[in-house]
């Protein structure tokens, strides 16, 4: 091992470096550093794992994460030739041995000029499908889920800090867990969560919760970050 | 946060993610109590903020594993644990074993055992007709007891980093521990069905009832040498005295003593007897080392030519008292540790050294409860500044033994860790 270049006259102090380096996070190490493409790989690889592996990974090399990138298509991740483009280049830049500053985004988009379908497929559709319908057992359907009408903040929560299952919708049980997607933007949150209310045939169920979703509650939201199972608590609390 | 950025990528030794050689508890600076007590209400929806590491907190008091073991990751699920915590039992408690899953069974997250009513297992391939048998006719077999060192493949994944990082969980040696099965072995099962395996037969693939997430991808498997299992595998029932904890593969799973985890498959399912290998990617693309040595970061593609699948476990040594976070006073000092192989012949000894591998001396080894596991040695040595390094390596019967720079065993997914055990002091 290489040695630490500490002195060794004291317990406290070796504890002190200790306790300080014990801060260094080993869990929850679920953010990737900021820059383009980054949105991709929140969107492509936690279908299957959650984020840590892939920053775990951090510092191996361009030719590495390609051979990552091929063996995480034979096992399911589905994209586009222009997406690998960009999530390689990503991997092998923000997590390869020479990472930049991080590259955090530039002025947030203005919410009326965004697409809320294309930012569903893009960072959405590797799991819950295209179609809204979601995976048996695992990932739960958006097309015909009453919950997303309940209450407004219910699916703004879901966005921004996941949900974890099991929770049932029409009689069907669904074990799995959602990432969140608190690097997104308000505004693109925001559409996102018009998008899902409004496609597939959704129409709202309550004429208390009609509205549109604006970028302002998205925003508001962010002040009380939750774990994924707080979500099903809040969820028990809509019926 | 860029603060932990910077130790991922620039520090790829004692201080990476990944090591459970630090002796502190880490989750002393979270608020707890307050989040489970929390009020949430509507039309507030108000709910007392979470601290980043509180997923992983949530998840082990989820699982009801102890709270100081090291989360690498909630999903699919893998956890460490600290050498302070795994050598204080000679048999690894459930609460504080390691899981690695590739795969998540619904219901499976929690140490209760899962049911075992309605549990069969398949037997298909070369055996003529198919077979379905019960969990209970396997139950009512007579039994075994073996203690054996479960280890995941990519424990020791970090100290790769040294020469060339690679891909993967950053385990430093977090991802074992020593465990007691009690089963039935598979060449009694096969007797008791009377089962004739035609001579063609060189693998048994073997299948548990978990599933991936996407559809698309394929169902985790292995393929063991027909062989190794009919000489020791077990068809597990209980670990540690009681029935198989759900995460770690109750209410039956496929235990070779001596391999590595992977291939003692949880929720076992379904059995193939077959004359080759499987074909499936998780087989052959994954959980395979080189067969001969490459350099670090060689761009040699693992194939079926180049590489072995992570079967036997490879000699190794522990050394866990003193750990690379504990100081130490310059004077005499006692250290121990573990040693083990795949059981294939007996450790004949546990070698020392505190001059960077110039001299070693002889440890003392206690007699062993078997050989697949742990054998447990100490030895006084004498640190001249609380300074330096001490180094540990075992010998078998065999010859077999470590090698000074474990990287000359290196591997793009850091598998089969090795080199002999190196722990800085001060």
């Amino acid at each position: 091992m290489i040695p630490l270049r500490r002195k060794r006259h004291t317990v406290f102090l070796s504890a002190a470096v200790g306790w300080l380096a014990s801060l260094l996070p080993l869990t929850a190490q679920t953010t990737l550093p900021p820059g383009p493409g980054a949105d991709l790989a929140y969107a492509k690889c936690r279908l299957c794992h959650a984020m840590d592996v892939v920053i775990q990974s951090a510092g191996i090399t361009r030719p590495m994460w390609l051979g990552v990138m091929e063996e995480m298509k034979e096992f399911g991740m589905k994209v586009t030739p222009d997406e690998h483009e960009a999530l390689v280049h990503y991997l092998a830049t923000y997590l390869g041995p020479n990472p930049p500053a991080p590259d955090n985004k530039p002025t947030p988009p203005v919410a009326s000029a965004l697409d809320g379908q294309k930012l569903f497929n893009r960072h959405c559709s590797a799991c819950h499908g295209e179609d809204g319908k979601g995976v048996s057992e695992q990932i739960p359907p958006l097309a015909g889920n009453p919950y997303l009408f309940k209450d407004s903040r219910y699916p703004i929560a879901v966005l921004l800090y996941g949900l974890q299952g099991p929770i049932t919708i029409k009689g069907r049980t669904y074990e799995g867990v959602m990432p969140g997607f608190a690097h997104l933007d308000d505004a693109e949150l925001a559409a996102i969560a018009n998008y899902v209310r409004t496609a597939w045939g959704n129409r709202p169920q309550f004429l208390s919760d009609h509205a549109s979703v604006v970028p302002g509650v998205v925003k508001a939201a962010r002040s009380r970050p939750l774990r994924t199972m707080d979500g099903r608590e809040l969820r028990r609390r809509l019926k | 946060m860029k603060e932990s950025f910077a130790a991922v990528t620039q520090q790829p030794d004692m201080r990476s993610p990944g090591d459970e050689n630090s002796s502190l508890d880490r989750r002393r600076f979270l608020k707890q109590a307050g989040l489970a007590a929390a009020a949430i209400g509507l039309p507030s929806l108000a709910v007392a903020p979470a601290a980043a590491q509180d997923e992983g907190a949530a998840f082990l008091a989820q699982l009801g594993k102890d709270k100081r073991l090291i989360v690498h990751n909630t999903r699919p699920g893998v956890l460490g644990t600290p050498l302070e915590l795994l050598r204080q039992h000679r048999l690894t408690p459930k609460e504080l074993l390691f899981i690695r899953n590739n795969q998540v069974l619904p219901g499976a997250l929690t140490l209760k055992p899962l049911s075992s009513s309605g549990w069969t297992v398949e037997l298909s391939g070369l055996i003529g007709q198919p077979r379905t048998i019960a969990f209970a006719d396997i139950a009512r077999l007579e039994q075994i007891e073996v203690e054996a060192v479960l280890q995941c493949s990519g424990n020791g994944r970090s100290f790769y980093a040294r020469s060339v990082k690679t891909r993967g969980t950053q385990w430093a040696h977090g991802g074992m521990g020593n465990v007691r099965w009690k089963g039935v072995p598979l060449a009694k099962l096969l007797e008791s069905l009377q089962l004739k395996v035609d001579s063609k037969t060189k693998f048994l693939a073997a299948e548990g009832k978990d599933g991936p997430v996407s559809p698309q991808a394929p169902d985790f498997e292995h393929s063991v040498p027909l062989v190794d299992v009919l000489e020791n595998g077990l068809l597990a029932l209980e670990m540690n005295g009681e029935p198989i904890p759900a995460l770690h593969g109750g209410p039956l799973r496929l235990v070779l003593p001596g391999y590595y985890g992977t291939m003692n498959i949880k929720w076992l399912h379904k059995l193939r007897f077959e004359a080759e290998e499987s074909q499936n990617r998780h087989h052959i693309r994954r959980y395979r080392a080189f067969v001969k040595p490459v350099e670090p970061g060689s761009a040699q593609p693992i194939t079926a030519e180049t590489s072995l699948p992570t079967w036997r476990q490879r000699i190794k040594t522990v050394i866990w008292k003193p750990t690379a976070g504990e100081a130490v006073q310059s004077g005499p000092i006692l250290v121990s540790g573990v040693a083990w192989n795949d059981g294939g012949a007996a450790i004949a000894a546990v070698e020392v050294s505190t001059d960077r591998g110039r001299t070693w001396r002889r440890a003392d080894v206690e007699k062993q409860s078997g050989p697949y596991a742990w054998h447990h040695w100490k030895i006084q040595v004498t640190i001249a500044s609380g300074s330096g390094e001490i180094w540990a390596r075992s010998i078998d019967a065999m010859g077999r033994s470590q090698p000074a720079d474990g990287a000359v065993h290196w591997n793009p997914s850091g598998y089969e860790w090795y080199g002999v055990d190196k722990v800085a002091l001060g």
